[in-house]
């Protein structure tokens, strides 16, 4: 069961941290796994792809499917070749 | 444990080997297979344990699925990954609303809304032990909402930011994409966000004064 009091603060968090233009989910999702592979390389994704972070702080259903994706390629052998 | 394949291909041969037709596409593809399945366990943690019975089904069953959407998407394939990175995302998309679908399937919206009626936030009752100025906050912010969101926006909000209902399972029972309903979110959060800017408040200055 969610607290009440502890959702209540975090829906003020989005709101005080939405943006007038954000992502939605398909374009998101388009590129979540260039996100990955960037977050895998040690590269800056906030600056690279903001929007993707963005997207992914406000949306929990892509925020844990990237989650799932990062463990999959986290436990893969070195990156393959491109 | 892994029994991932050791071939090492590049996209245009992932690309090339799929396109193609007979043996080598065969290859690739049970190859390819290999790889969604064993990237699962991973991806599933803490949804589903590879020990679960139900675990090999969904295995057998997302991997079909993965499988038939990549080589219908193949050219929107857009290179900007690796093609494994691409093909496990699908894969997690595929299994992740097959959990979720079952995880929700016995919460309806509509007996959500019955039982907690119109007023989503339980939190903005007045309590004693709360001081003066956060029970002013809170039917402020309450107010905010009644005034300024739709019922559907309220609903919405309620059934995923207090809830926790994945976007996916709300919007099927609003009979909307994922897509339209996090649109909808979005110009939820906006309104409140502009409306609380129009009564000198920010939502930060709400926050704050809840630490
Ligand atoms: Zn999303």
């Amino acid at each position: 069961m969610a607290n009440p009091m502890r959702s209540f603060k975090r829906l003020l968090a989005m709101v005080a941290h939405t943006d007038e233009v954000e992502y939605s989910c398909e374009q998101a999702h388009r590129v979540l796994d260039e996100y990955a592979d960037c977050v895998m390389r040690g590269e800056d994704v906030t600056a690279m792809l903001p929007l993707v972070h963005k997207h992914l702080e406000m949306c929990p259903d892509c925020r844990e499917e990237y989650e799932a994706l990062m463990r999959i390629v986290r436990s893969g052998p070195l990156h393959p070749a491109r | 444990m892994k029994t991932e394949p050791t071939t090492m291909r590049t996209n245009t041969d992932w690309l090339g080997e799929l396109q193609t037709t007979g043996a080598a596409r065969e290859a690739a593809l049970a190859d390819l297979r290999a790889i969604v399945l064993a990237g699962l366990p991973y991806a599933l943690s803490g949804w589903l344990s590879p020990a679960d019975p139900q675990f090999e089904a969904l295995a057998e069953d997302v991997a079909q699925e993965t499988l038939l959407r990549v080589l219908d998407k193949l050219n929107s394939f857009e290179h900007r990954s690796h093609f494994t990175t691409w093909v496990h995302k699908i894969a997690v998309r595929v299994a992740l609303t097959e959990l979720r679908r079952r995880r929700w399937a016995d919460t309806s919206l509509e007996a959500l809304t019955a039982e907690k009626g119109e007023g989503m936030m339980m939190a903005a009752e007045p309590t004693p032990g709360r001081i003066v100025e956060q029970n002013d906050m809170l039917g402020i912010v309450q107010r905010l909402l009644m005034e300024e969101l739709t019922h559907k926006q309220r609903l919405a909000m309620m059934a995923v930011n207090v809830e926790g209902m994945p976007l996916e399972v709300v919007a099927q029972q609003m009979g909307m994409t994922r897509n339209a309903l996090y649109k909808l979110l979005h110009d939820a959060r906006l309104r409140l966000k502009r409306r609380m800017e129009r009564e000198g408040l920010t939502a930060a200055d709400v926050l704050a004064s809840f630490q």
